[in-house]
């Protein structure tokens, strides 16, 4: 089994409550999408983790958080993060 | 033989004549509620009807019009919003504003759906109503006082403690520009100027009470239902839970450190206080406690308590992100007492917090650079930062004194009377100041502010960084490939057309549109809203028809402003929003005007609009305006 490293930042003060760090490097096998990351946190600090970023069906990001790779934002939970890649959690800023 | 049982509506409008005291109910049929909704739509069809081309929106002959919904009162959060319309006196367009609280519930309650209010009242005067019946009363005794004192000397002549109080402050009454209508003291109608327009008719306030209610919703069950899902699922979403915590304000670091928080006059896009007025730094210094509209568990209000020099009284809330970037960010005051303050000033005399913040930061930078001195400001340093000043300023607005005469009448006509290229520093469209967002880093947003019908309005559709993903609620409106927040090309225009009439259609029900997705805040989804509608009326209505619905009245809005002379010309942002940001982690970055105009016309032809932005007839008679071709086709 082939390994990489990613880079985690939470921007959500939530997520940063919940995690108890900022961001963190974590190992994950290649291949992994944004979804396995997920899973893999949820691992790594427990299954709440699930219920906050993936939605009830578990299948994409819950609706109005924004998964950024290495500053673009990506449009679902499907797409393959790379050894190196900087994944940032945050809300989408809306009016009011 | 009995009539059909009505659901979710009471079926009656009352009408109220200032000029003559007369009182009138008028029934109105399903089929007007079925082809509007309520909101919005009701104002847009009452006022289209209603006001002849051209008048005077401080005169007799505007109508103030006061309306809530077919959903309003159902047991879900979020659907508690009253819509305030007339021709604005800040804009001449079409001018909307909403109002969340408790008010629309307690309106409808009493009996009527909708209060329209025409002609000018002799002296003074407040409508009570209460259980169906409505009585104009002396207000001469409340007229030059502010918001808390009438709502309390209401509340005690009338010996009804819970009755729920709209009124105006000075500055309705001295026809501030921007002057708003006051809520239960916190809830403002806040865009727009309609307490100038009720201080125009000396309206000063508008009290309502029901001790029953007198209409059923069709299935209680569904909607309670959804009531129990919405409690029981609403902390698995970050937004709504970060909202609930820090209140709008939980956006403003990441805007800052993306650059695009307004400051100094929308000169630069990051405040290097932006820390010390944050949602963090609210909760931690002068929060008191949080509150919540009729029914949500959310409680996103803040109530402040400032320290001194800047005490503030609870009862008057505390600044929400919008006060909060345009007293602060804007105007480079980074003290939370200071804006906190600013809030009061505006809620106790009655002013628009946008537009005054905006007009104070406008005056700031024409301190700066020369164009105006303190010869003209009265002696005050009017430089950014100066909290003396801009509160100095503030209160010279909203008792329209000095310098402050010339900024009550809002940034657009405030320019024209100082000349001097003052112009090029005012931030409004069509008339109507530039909120706290934006769009050289959320391009999307620049097509909202240019299309809004009653000017500059930052809730017209969800902003550009919800479309850069896929999402269950955005693909049940059609929208269902990403779209990056600086594209403003064709499949950009297409989603802000079809977000537009989304939350377009929220204005129709009177609903808070942090609630529903698609929102940063939202947890219900556009079909929740379907199967709302239809457990409140007993219809069995669709998404389909409610976006034509709200499609209908986008276009009946269009057509008013047409009527009144606004043309594709007036689509126009300010030229500064053209020009690079001039420091912050975006610095350089601006919006390419030749791709704005391309996404205009776009846009237009989407709407099924002509290349001046006028609807087609085609258009009209799909949408059954056709009592409306004759109107814009004339000659």
């Amino acid at each position: 089994m082939k390994y990489i490293k990613v880079r985690v930042r939470y921007l959500i003060p939530y997520f940063k409550k919940l995690i108890g760090v900022d961001e963190e490097t974590i190992e994950v096998e290649v291949g992994s999408t944004v979804k396995d990351i997920i899973v893999k946190l949820s691992e790594i600090h427990g299954k709440e983790i699930l219920v906050y970023m993936l939605d009830d069906d578990k299948k994409d990001l819950r609706e109005n958080v924004l998964c950024m790779i290495n500053d673009v934002v990506v449009p679902n939970a499907k797409y393959v993060v790379k050894d190196g890649d900087t994944i940032t959690f945050l809300i989408a800023v809306d009016g009011g | 033989m009995s009539a059909k049982p009505l659901f979710g509506f009471n079926g009656k409008w009352l009408r109220v004549n200032l000029s003559t005291g007369k009182i009138s109910i008028e029934s109105v049929p399903e089929e007007i509620y079925r082809l509007y909704l309520g909101g919005r739509g009701f104002a847009a069809y009452i006022l289209f009807r209603e006001l002849r081309p051209g008048t005077d929106p401080l005169s007799p002959d505007n109508k103030l019009v006061f309306a809530t919904s077919i959903i309003m009162g159902v047991p879900i959060p979020g659907v508690n919003r009253v819509v305030v319309a007339a021709k604005s006196p800040l804009t001449n367009t079409f001018g909307e504003s909403e109002a969340g609280g408790f008010f629309a519930i307690e309106m409808k309650s009493s009996g009527f759906d909708v209060i329209v209010f025409e002609g000018k009242a002799e002296k003074p005067v407040y409508l009570w109503v209460k259980d169906g019946k409505a009585e104009l009363r002396e207000a001469s005794h409340l007229w030059g006082k502010t918001v808390k004192e009438v709502t309390e000397s209401i509340k005690k002549e009338l010996s009804e403690p819970s009755a729920r109080v709209a009124c105006i402050g000075p500055a309705g009454e001295k026809l501030v520009r921007f002057a708003n209508i006051m809520f239960d003291n916190r809830y403002a109608a806040g865009r727009g100027g309609f307490g100038a327009v009720m201080g125009s008719k000396k309206l000063k306030a508008v009290a309502v009470k029901a001790t029953k209610r007198p209409f059923d919703f069709y299935d209680m069950k569904t909607l309670i239902d959804i009531n129990r899902w919405f409690n029981e699922n609403w902390k698995k979403f970050p937004g709504a839970v970060l909202r609930s915590t820090y209140g709008t304000l939980d956006g403003l670091k990441q805007l800052n450190s993306d650059g695009i928080l307004p400051t100094l006059n929308f000169i630069g896009g990051s405040f290097d206080k932006a820390d010390l007025i944050s949602g963090e730094a609210l909760n931690k210094t002068i929060l008191l406690d949080r509150e919540g509209c009729f029914a949500c568990p959310l409680r996103c209000k803040p109530r402040v308590k400032a320290k001194p020099p800047y005490e503030t009284d609870p009862e008057y809330g505390g600044p929400e992100y919008e006060t909060v970037a345009a007293f602060g960010s804007m105007c480079g005051i980074g003290d939370l007492n200071v804006i906190s303050y600013a809030n009061q000033i505006c809620n106790a005399y009655g002013v628009d917090t946008i537009s005054a913040g905006v007009a104070i930061a406008f005056a700031m930078e024409l301190f700066e650079r020369g164009i105006i001195t303190e010869k003209d400001t009265g002696g005050i340093k009017l430089s950014f930062g100066n909290a003396d000043a801009m509160l100095k300023m503030l209160l010279k607005i909203v008792n329209r004194e000095g310098f402050g005469n010339v900024l009550a009448e809002g940034v657009k006509r405030a320019a024209e009377i100082i000349g001097r290229g003052a112009e090029k520093f005012a931030m409004y469209v069509k008339g109507r100041e530039v909120p706290l967002h934006d769009p050289r880093g959320k391009a999307g947003l620049a097509l909202q502010y240019a299309l809004s019908p009653s000017g500059a309005d930052h809730m017209q559709a969800p902003h550009d960084p919800i479309y850069e993903r896929e999402s269950e609620s955005l693909k049940a409106l059609g929208i269902t490939k990403a779209v990056n927040r600086l594209d403003i090309g064709p499949m950009k225009v297409k989603v802000i057309y079809y977000a537009m009439l989304f939350f377009g259609l929220e204005d129709c029900l009177g609903i808070c549109k942090f609630l529903f997705l698609p929102h940063q805040v939202g947890v219900l989804s556009p079909n929740h809203l379907v199967e709302i509608v239809n457990a409140a009326t007993g219809w069995k209505t669709t998404l389909w028809e409610l976006m034509k619905t709200s499609e209908r009245v986008f276009n009946l809005v269009r057509c008013f402003n047409i009527r009144e002379g606004f043309s594709a010309n007036d689509d126009m942002l300010p030229e500064r929003l053209f020009e690079g940001l001039e420091f912050g982690s975006r610095k350089g970055q601006k919006l390419d005007k030749e791709k704005f105009l391309e996404a205009l016309k776009l846009f237009y032809e989407m709407a099924g609009w002509d290349h001046d932005g006028r609807p087609t007839k085609a258009k009209l008679y799909e949408l059954d305006l056709e009592w409306v071709v004759n109107e814009i086709y004339k000659g």
